[in-house]
Formats: structure tokens, C-alpha cells, sequence
């Protein structure tokens, strides 16, 4: 197989696109809608504050597997970091996609996602899930991811 | 269960397209370090070595603005555009070839018809007639119209296996459809729909007809004049020409009495403060320095295929996509969307969870480009239930072997995801 399909569907990545964690609705919560209009991939992001002040984040997508897997990481990843770094890590993560550079460090499982970097017309796919994030947050200034 | 193992013959090339991929010297680069496997015709196909050096020559010997200068360059590249104008005419058996208006693609050519002709004539609840399997091209210039008229956009339905569900097509043509807008083959499913007995029936109640032939003219002969349609658009880029440049095709009849589309040089007659007065078409149509060498390079891609002959290319298309069609019918997981009757030029298709990005990412590695999405038709895709798909589409220059490697990729492709 060629190397850079294979560092791109590596089984961290398949994994979670095959079995992605918060797939689904959230209640009561912000939401933004993003879509890729290259290939019609839709995107919905939720996002609120538990009663104990801990951040949910979940997502519903009809998209390809870099784009689930993406979100099913970044529901994690970002739940767990305190504010404001979880807002600076969307923006910085979208930022960095998006100036292609050769290599990007990221931290954990998210690691998986550098593979994309190979693929420039598949980096949008890495990276819609963390600008519907950042959407919520624009819609509502004063919510904190 | 595993599908069945008996395997598709390989249609034989014939003596009038052996040579053919000689022609494309893209063919011969390579992709990942694979050879190029072209199966993305219907977004765009390569062009041959003629359209190439007629560009060349242009820019090389000929450069110069056209209907202007007194001066011999001038008169020479004037002379090619207006040669080439004549080439598509015969090409389509158009009764003049002052029936023929240079548009940037059929996009630009279906926008023109929608100001320049409909725009005028439509009132509030006048309707427009389009099917379901329509590009985004034939559906958009039109809720933009409707959107600034009142009139109101019909739909022909699709059946489930992509065909056009005809059965309440006299209903939805009524004494209020101003235009029928027809699309001859699908650019996403590659249906051929039977378009004929709806012009005739149109043309029995005095309603005009356009026919999108984008995914038509490059592989069946088209006869607008036997066909009866009042328009037909097509883009260059399609059939082995430059981008940029396509056709429309208006009856003379029509086109005379059809304002202009654009404002600007080479379109008028005479030019006052008080107000200007316009060309008789194509010119009328034709504002601006147009792209010559496009339309110099549509001639020549015009000459390659006559010299080719489409009837061969048709007849060969046709065997390649059904050997396709019996090839990517074998592979476990894999589901052609669509079962037109008639299909020419693309085939569909999911497979399984793998979506159809990922599909196209791995293919491309392999060397092999197809498009993925949903191929401009989102309307079409919602009505067979899939968001979007792998495409698959050919032209002259593919050959089983192509077919060969886009099957024996997609079983990789299976391997990672299913």
C-alpha cells in the first residue's frame, strides 16, 4: 500500500470512524451546521456546560471517514481541556491545517489526523468538524467552548 | 454472499480508435508512480495533441483581436474563430452557423437563454420544466429566474432506477410552461434519457425546448435540427477542448428576437449617448474580446473527433461502460446507483461504509481519478437516497485495461474499509 494511505487510514483513525464517541444529539445545547460544499459533507457540532460546569461535546455527520474520525476525536480531546485553551486549541488546530505545513505536532490520538497533510484535498475534511466548533462560539460570543 | 465469478469479455478496441491514446500525451504521465488511470471524463476531459498545437498555433502565428483590425494577424485569427463557429455547426447539423454563440460553458449558455430569451416573456406563475436528474446548471439559473419573475419551477420525477418517471409528464407540461429544459445524458448516473418524444410533444404545444448535452455531445451524434429543440448547450472542456469556452445553440428564428446578454464592444451596430443598437446573433451575444483560442481550440477538438468518428467512439463507449458495468457488478460491497435503460458515458457507485471521499483518496494512489461527491446534482441524489458517490466515467481514449485497474483498485479499497 502506498505509504501515505497508509499513514492516513492508520487503525487509530479507522477506529474511531468506524465506532466514533459522542455521535449523537445533545439536548439543550448550542449547535452549528458546517458542510463541505466540495463533497456535500454536512457536519452538526453540540456543545454545553453540564450543571457540575463540565463541558459536553457531541456531533451527528453524514461524512467521510477522516471528517468522523476528526469530530469523534475532538469531542474528546477538547471536553477535557479547560477554557479558554479549548478555543485556541480549535482555532490554532484549523490555523495550522490550513497552512499545510510538511509535518504538524498534535497531541494523542489526534496525532493520526497529520496524515491528511499528504492529501491536501482531504485537509478540509480533518478540519470541518473543529471550525463548526469554533462556529458555535461565533454564533454566541459570550458561550466558551 | 459473494457475487458471481464468471468473467466480463474485454470489448475489442477497433482499428479507429487504436491509436488514440498516442494522441493524449497526458496519458502518458504517471500518478503516486502509478500510470494514469483517467476515469473523471464526465468533470473534464484531456485534450489531444491537435487541440494543444491549434492553441499553440494561435498564440505562436495568429494572436491578434478578432472583428477589429485591418491588419493581417487580425484578419487571420478573425478567420479561425470564425472557422471554428462553422465546424460546430456542422457538427450538430445547425441549419446556419450564425446559430451558434460562443458561451464560456453550458453554464453561461443556459444563463444566457434564461436573461436573454425567457427573462422578458415569463409572468408570475408561468412555469419552467426541468426533470429531476438535472446538473445544478439546469436547475439554479432557473430558481434564480423564478426567484425574479414569480414564475414557478416543475420537476419531471426520476424513478428509482434513475430513469425519467414519465408518467405525469402531460400534466406537468400546461398551456403556463414557458421552456422545457431537458438534460440528454446524466452527468452523475449516465442515464441517456429518450428525449426525443418530450421535444416532440413540447414542440406539438408550441413550448420551447432546451437540451443540455454537457454529457451528450461528446459521445452521441446529436442532430439539433432532427432533434426539434429550439436550444442546446454544451461546454468545451468536455470534448477534448480548452476550458472556458463552450456553445449555445439558439434557432435563428429565436435568436433574432432575443435582447442582448451582455453589453459591451462587438455586440452593437451603432453607439450614441441617446442609446446603441446591437448585431444581428451570434455577435448580439458575443460581447467583449471573446477567448479565441478557446474557440479555436473547440474547432480542432471538433476535427480530432470527426476524423475519429463519432459513431466508432459511440459504439466503442458503449461496450467499454457495459464491460465496466459487468466488472464493477462483481466486487463484494459494491452498489451501482442507477439502472437506466440506456447508459451512456458514467457509472455510479457506493460501497459500503466506505464513504465515496475516502474511496476516491485510495483510488488516486492507485493511480486511478474518478470523482467523488455529489457531481453537482444534489436534488438527484437526495432522491435516490445516497449523499453522495463514486463516479466512474469514460471516453474515447479508455480502454479495458483502465477498467481492469479501477476494479482491481476498488478491491483495495474494500480491503481497508470494509
Amino acid at each position: 500500500m502506498n505509504p501515505d494511505l497508509k499513514k492516513l487510514y492508520q487503525q487509530t483513525l479507522l477506529a474511531h470512524s468506524k465506532q466514533p464517541h459522542n455521535n449523537c444529539e445533545l439536548a439543550n445545547a448550542a449547535s452549528a451546521t458546517l458542510r463541505n460544499p466540495l463533497c456535500g459533507d454536512e457536519i452538526t457540532v453540540y456543545r454545553k456546560t453540564d450543571d457540575d460546569g463540565r463541558a459536553r461535546i457531541t456531533f451527528t455527520a453524514q461524512s467521510c471517514t477522516i471528517c468522523l474520525a476528526a469530530a469523534s476525536m475532538m469531542t474528546q480531546h477538547l471536553a477535557a481541556l479547560p477554557n479558554p485553551e479549548a478555543t485556541q486549541f480549535a482555532k490554532q488546530f484549523v490555523s495550522d491545517f490550513q497552512d499545510k505545513p510538511a509535518t504538524i505536532d498534535l497531541p494523542g490520538e489526534l496525532a493520526a489526523l497529520s496524515g491528511v497533510l499528504a492529501f491536501p484535498s482531504r485537509i478540509r475534511c480533518a478540519t470541518l468538524p473543529f471550525e463548526a466548533l469554533l462556529k458555535i462560539q461565533a454564533q454566541d460570543p459570550s458561550s466558551r467552548i | 454472499m459473494s457475487k458471481t465469478n464468471s468473467q466480463p469479455t474485454p470489448p475489442a478496441i477497433p482499428e479507429a480508435l487504436a491509436h488514440v491514446r498516442g494522441d493524449f500525451p497526458i496519458l502518458s504521465r504517471t500518478v503516486h508512480g502509478k500510470p494514469l488511470v483517467y476515469l473523471d471524463n464526465a468533470a473534464s476531459t484531456q485534450k489531444p495533441q491537435a487541440v494543444i498545437d491549434a492553441v499553440t498555433r494561435y498564440y505562436s502565428h495568429e494572436n491578434a483581436n478578432i472583428h477589429r483590425g485591418v491588419h493581417l494577424l487580425s484578419t487571420e485569427a478573425t478567420g479561425a474563430y470564425e472557422e471554428a463557429r462553422g465546424k460546430i455547426a456542422k457538427f450538430i447539423n445547425a441549419a446556419d452557423d450564425s446559430e451558434i454563440i460562443y458561451t464560456r460553458g453550458a453554464t453561461e449558455s443556459v444563463n444566457l437563454v434564461a436573461h436573454s430569451y425567457l427573462e422578458p416573456l415569463l409572468q408570475p406563475g408561468d412555469e419552467i420544466l426541468i426533470s429531476a436528474m438535472e446538473h445544478h446548471a439546469n436547475i439554479v439559473p432557473w430558481q434564480l429566474l423564478c426567484a425574479r419573475t414569480g414564475a414557478i419551477l416543475k420537476v419531471i420525477p426520476v424513478t428509482d432506477d434513475c430513469d425519467l418517471d414519465l408518467a405525469t409528464f402531460d400534466q406537468l407540461l400546461t398551456e403556463k410552461t414557458k421552456l422545457l429544459s431537458i438534460v440528454y445524458v446524466s452527468n452523475a448516473i449516465g442515464t441517456v434519457n429518450d428525449i426525443q418524444p418530450l421535444l416532440d410533444q413540447a414542440k406539438a404545444r408550441g413550448i420551447p425546448t432546451l437540451v443540455d448535452a454537457a454529457q451528450a455531445i461528446q459521445h452521441i451524434p446529436l442532430d439539433v435540427q432532427k432533434l426539434g429543440c429550439d436550444f442546446l448547450v454544451a461546454s468545451g472542456h468536455k470534448i477534448y477542448a480548452p476550458t472556458g469556452i463552450g456553445i449555445l445553440y439558439g434557432r435563428r428564428a429565436l435568436l433574432d428576437t432575443m435582447r442582448p446578454y451582455q453589453g459591451g464592444g462587438d455586440m452593437i451596430a451603432h453607439v450614441t449617448f441617446e442609446g446603441s443598437t446591437f448585431k444581428e446573433p451570434p455577435s448580439r451575444f458575443e460581447a467583449g474580446t471573446p477567448h479565441i483560442e478557446g474557440a479555436i481550440g473547440l474547432g480542432a477538438a471538433i476535427d480530432y473527433l470527426s476524423s475519429v468518428g463519432l459513431p466508432a467512439i459511440h459504439d466503442y463507449e458503449s461496450q467499454l461502460i457495459a464491460y465496466a458495468v459487468a466488472k464493477l457488478s462483481q466486487i463484494d460491497g459494491l452498489k451501482i446507483i442507477g439502472n437506466p435503460r440506456v447508459r451512456s458515458g458514467a457509472i455510479s457507485f457506493t460501497m459500503g461504509d466506505a464513504h465515496p471521499h475516502d474511496i476516491g483518496t485510495v483510488l488516486d494512489t492507485e493511480g486511478v481519478a474518478i470523482r467523488s461527491g455529489h457531481h453537482c446534482c444534489e436534488p438527484l441524489m437526495k432522491r435516490l437516497g445516497v449523499p453522495a458517490t463514486a463516479r466512474a466515467s469514460f471516453s474515447l481514449y479508455n480502454t479495458p485495461a483502465d477498467v481492469d485497474a479501477l476494479a482491481a483498485a476498488l478491491k483495495k479499497t474494500a480491503l481497508l474499509f470494509l
